[in-house]
């Protein structure tokens, strides 16, 4: 799978059927008879995303602008996916919910990918959902048994016939994603998001590069066996007479910038898909749709000083 | 009695303060008493929102860093105040580490009680 290496090699790939995302309905019960709360269904928020708009990826953004700027090498969407929908909940916990908690650095996928459970490609998000409740995740740094400073899709690639190394799964113990809810409409998924909830989702179904008659992304023909993060949705009317979502693919630079990215959405990130409800709602009816929650991320560490320092002096 | 009242009343009426010592007195020894003043009120009313919240809404040390540089920022960026006392920000954060570490921590009954005796203490060196 070394010659995935492009934006392009990787389209193909999947136009071509490279498994990424894997269908594992056993996988999935057994992750939600596991769950307290299985499904995202919070009475307490419900309809509260209804008409509102979270642009969540810009959490991620402004704390680390390295986030979505990783392309997959190999069949490791899930992971990818499913890291990235982790590092924007944290972020939000960070900056909107103030949790004492330090950014450190953006996650890494590895780990998760290498707990697939066999050794081809792709892999089922239950699995990984799992592997991240059970056992944790690890960040883009170095560790005594592995360098995860850069991504190396080699890594979890080797480790999935015979499993993440038992030093790696001890050392991701210390950080573990709290809440994995399966969400089953795009209602949830609105009430989930405008709440600080990202999602991932794995799907058959595929999308231009180019932006169509309503200047977005619409599907494109055939399907790709993929799983992609979902970082925003805008059901506001504002800009558009419909609601759009935001989808961040992990295959770098793909496509293009919508047409009509409006100015107020801020930066668009490369290889983001907007695409219409009608367009999204593979993601949700595919059934292997997961908003993460109450991540427990990384120790406090020192402040750089008491918060005096050039507002006395310098102004 | 009268006699014993009076002399207890003349003991606090005629003694003079005495003078405020410490790293923020020190840096504000040229101040003029307004200035002293105008920093004092800013350190104790950052110490009382900090006593009557103990945690509940500012949940951590860097959410107080951030509340407090922000308070700063309102009550003195644009003033006077700013640049005319050359040593006064490190001497106030040498008050402050004598009474809570650079550690972003959740703040308890515990850690509020010393953040609001630190912004007390520079309150009391603005005297």
């Amino acid at each position: 799978m070394s010659d995935m290496d492009t934006p392009l090699s990787l389209l193909n790939a999947y136009n071509d059927g490279l498994t990424g995302y894997i269908f594992d309905p056993r996988a999935k019960d057994e992750f939600l008879s596991s769950q307290s709360y299985p499904y995202f269904n919070e009475v307490n928020i419900k309809g509260s995303g209804k008409g509102k708009r979270a642009l969540l990826w810009q959490y991620a953004k402004k704390l680390d602008s390295r986030c979505f700027t990783e392309a997959q090498t190999t069949s490791d969407c899930v992971s990818h996916g499913s890291r990235n929908a982790r590092d924007i909940s944290r972020a939000v916990e960070i900056l909107v919910n103030k949790e004492p908690e330090d950014w450190f650095q953006m996650g890494a996928t590895e780990p998760t990918y290498g707990a697939r459970g066999h050794g081809g490609d792709g892999m089922s998000p239950a699995r990984a959902s799992t592997f991240e409740r059970d056992v944790g995740f690890l960040a883009r740094t170095k560790y005594e048994p592995v360098d995860l400073t850069k991504y190396n899709g080699s890594i979890g690639t080797r480790w999935g016939s015979g499993g993440v190394p038992q030093a790696v799964q001890e050392l991701c113990k210390k950080n573990k994603v709290g809440i994995i809810s399966n969400v089953k409409s795009q209602e949830d998924l609105m009430d989930a998001m405008f709440n600080g909830y990202a999602a991932h989702s794995g799907q058959y179904a595929a999308w231009t590069p180019g932006s169509n008659d309503k200047g977005i992304h619409g599907r494109a023909s055939g399907g790709w066996g993929h799983d992609m993060c979902i970082a925003g949705y805008d059901d506001s009317r504002e800009f558009f007479p419909f609601r759009v979502w935001m989808i961040q693919n992990s295959w770098g630079p793909w496509n293009k910038k919508p047409t009509k990215w409006p100015k107020e959405y801020g930066e668009w990130p490369p290889g983001m898909i907007l695409t219409s409800a009608d367009d999204f709602d593979v993601c949700v009816s595919s059934g292997d749709c997961w908003t993460y929650g109450s991540i427990q991320g990384y120790p406090p560490q020192r402040l750089p000083d008491y918060g005096t320092i050039g507002l006395l002096n310098h102004g | 009695m009268a006699l014993a009242a009076a002399l207890v009343a003349a003991s606090f009426v005629g003694s003079p303060r005495p003078a405020a010592t410490g790293p923020v007195a020190v840096a504000l020894q040229s101040a003029s008493s307004t200035d002293k003043a105008k920093i004092r009120s800013i350190y104790g009313a950052l110490a009382d929102i900090m006593a009557r919240d103990t945690g509940r809404l500012i949940t951590t040390t860097a959410v107080w860093r951030s509340i407090y540089s922000d308070a700063l920022r309102l009550a003195a960026g644009g003033t006077s105040l700013v640049g005319r006392y050359p040593d006064l920000d490190d001497a106030v954060e040498k008050v402050l580490s004598e009474h809570y570490t650079l550690d972003n921590l959740p703040i308890d009954q515990a850690l509020a009680d010393k953040i609001v005796a630190g912004m007390k203490t520079v309150e009391r060196q603005c005297e």
